[in-house]
């Protein structure tokens, strides 16, 4: 059974900087590595979510910086599947239950 | 994004890829890291595995197909749109795979720095790192070309 395919997402408008106020959202959480290049990291987050390179280079920077960045945050399913998309560019991804009320 | 002719030094680069084909032909047989899964059910996670690994393998047969008998007989290799994010990833489990399995005694700290003792490696370290490297300099050529806006 092939769950997923890579593909480029296009975001839609949830912002990950902007705190959902709603039961059962899951974020998008990118961890640090020590070898994608950073220019690598930027340019796929500009891929998968659309984000221009300012936004794009903040996630990364978070990344490096703090170890983590959420990068989405939304249902599920939609969530699931970018997780899938950026495993699949190589980049430690990880999902996480959105507990913020 | 216009198609990229990048010419490569065969004299440098042959050993390279010598080292690198194996590691390419291997991403169809393990993730080049060990994702966490979003879900336990030990199907989901097996289909979930499978996926990756079949994108994984894809991208390493598009990356290996880049190094033909153009590149052997003139040394160029072309990149353009069809192949670009594929060659990418491909490089990217690759470079993931040298650090997990020949760059063991570099720390992180030192591996991301740069700063590498590369005279003090030995011949097996010193190659990995050079095709580490090489291929850290093929991706960044490839993202200065793409089209992102």
């Amino acid at each position: 059974m092939k769950i997923f395919s890579s593909q480029t997402h296009v975001a839609p408008h949830t912002d990950a900087d902007t705190l959902i106020q709603t039961d059962g959202m899951w974020k998008v959480i990118v961890l640090n590595d020590p070898v994608n290049l950073m220019s690598y990291v930027v340019m796929v987050f500009q891929k998968v979510f659309g984000f221009d390179e300012t936004k794009a280079r903040k996630h990364m920077l978070e990344v490096h910086e703090q170890g983590r960045s959420i990068l989405w945050v939304g249902p599920r399913e939609r969530a699931e599947a970018y997780v899938f998309t950026l495993q699949n560019w190589q980049l430690n991804t990880v999902l996480e239950k959105n507990e913020k009320n | 994004m216009k198609k990229i002719e990048i010419k490569l030094s065969q004299q440098v680069v042959a050993p390279l890829l010598d080292f690198v084909k194996p590691l390419a032909h291997g991403l169809g047989e393990a993730l080049a890291f060990d994702p966490e899964f979003p879900d336990n059910d030990p199907q989901f996670q097996e289909d979930w595995r499978d996926d990756l690994l079949q994108e994984q393998d894809n991208d390493g047969q598009v990356f290996m197909a880049l190094f033909d008998r153009e590149f052997f007989e003139s040394g160029n290799i072309d990149i353009d749109e069809e192949n670009a994010d594929a060659i990418l990833r491909a490089a990217a489990a690759i470079r993931l795979n040298v650090r997990l399995n020949f760059l063991k005694e570099v720390s992180d700290e030192v591996l991301e720095q740069g700063d590498v003792p590369y005279e003090g490696m030995d011949p097996g370290e010193q190659q990995a790192y050079a095709c580490y490297l090489f291929l850290a300099t093929i991706q960044e050529i490839v993202i200065q070309h793409l089209d992102l806006s």
